[in-house]
């Protein structure tokens, strides 16, 4: 993992000077976060988790002049990776909007009931594309709620919610199965 | 790897948030190990953009001119003080003003295929 002072080295690098060596070091440290998230996202596709992260990183070199100093360029690497994989899924299902999907799967007290979850990835697979996403940088990558809320585009309260809702099924599960 | 559970927004929570994030660091699958991600993306990004004006480019024409006007303005001065000024051979003044011509076009060529492109 860089420091913010080598990230911010190699940011300005890549601004001042076009450097793709120092790109490539920023893509080589994040590479590996960043994958792992997106195949999170994407229920197991590892080749479309791949795309999506190739996506991201090319769209973070093209757009790394309106990165501004407060952001972590993690964060914005991350949100990036999130959008890409909001519009690939919209594009993929024009018809259901992934907010609707989300609060449908939510409101449906049986979602996590018809389909018994064996394991809490199989459990985590089956959560909302939000609330997935949600949990994975909550738990895995120790994101706090201010970040998520930026990366997702969500406001604080709701992530809340959301991270509350995912933890209560999965809080089930592990009674269930005794983890 | 250490985990900080003091993020979670509600204290009575951690417990629950522990667990959840033991058994996400146990059950997650990780991507698999590709040596040639970094690569595959360096090779996606875009081809330089070619400058149009090159610096070495310029700086070898501007002394060349120099060196040219320099050798042109000594030709003249010299030509003045010639009690016959037909008698001068203006070979040098043709070659100095030939060699700036020279290394205008010498630049302005490439320029100008860049600037088509």
């Amino acid at each position: 993992m860089l420091t913010r002072l080598q990230e911010l080295s190699l940011i300005a690098r890549c601004i001042a000077a076009d450097d793709r060596q120092a790109f490539g070091l920023l893509v080589e440290a994040y590479s590996d976060p960043l994958r792992r998230f997106v195949l999170s996202l994407t229920k197991g596709d590892v080749a479309l988790a791949d795309d999506l992260a190739q996506d991201t990183f090319l769209k973070a070199y093209l757009s790394i002049r309106t990165l501004n100093g407060i952001t972590r360029f993690r964060t914005w690497l991350f949100r990036i990776a999130y959008n890409e994989f909001i519009t690939h899924t919209r594009r993929s299902r024009p018809a259901a909007s992934l907010d609707e999907a989300a609060q449908a799967a939510d409101d449906d007290p049986e979602t996590g009931a018809t389909i018994p979850d064996s394991t809490l990835a199989e459990a985590i697979m089956r959560l909302p594309d939000t609330q997935r996403a949600i949990v994975q940088l909550f738990y895995f990558e120790e994101f706090p709620i201010s970040r998520i809320s930026t990366i997702t585009g969500l406001p604080q309260g709701t992530v809340k919610s959301y991270l509350s809702r995912a933890r209560a099924r999965l809080a089930l599960l592990l009674e269930k199965y005794r983890y | 790897m250490s985990m900080k559970i003091h993020r979670s927004y509600s204290s009575t929570d951690t417990t629950t948030d522990r667990r959840i994030t033991e058994m996400m660091r146990h059950e997650t699958p990780a991507p698999p190990p590709d040596g040639w991600f970094v690569n595959k993306v360096m090779n996606r990004l875009p081809a330089r953009r070619q400058r149009i004006v090159r610096l070495p480019e310029v700086a070898a024409w501007l002394v060349v001119t120099a060196v040219s006007v320099y050798i042109t303005i000594g030709e003249l001065k010299e030509v003045m003080s010639l009690p016959d000024p037909t008698s001068y051979n203006p070979a040098v003044m043709i070659g100095a003003i030939a060699m700036a011509i020279g290394a205008t076009l010498f630049l302005s060529v490439p320029i100008l295929r860049r600037c088509l492109h």
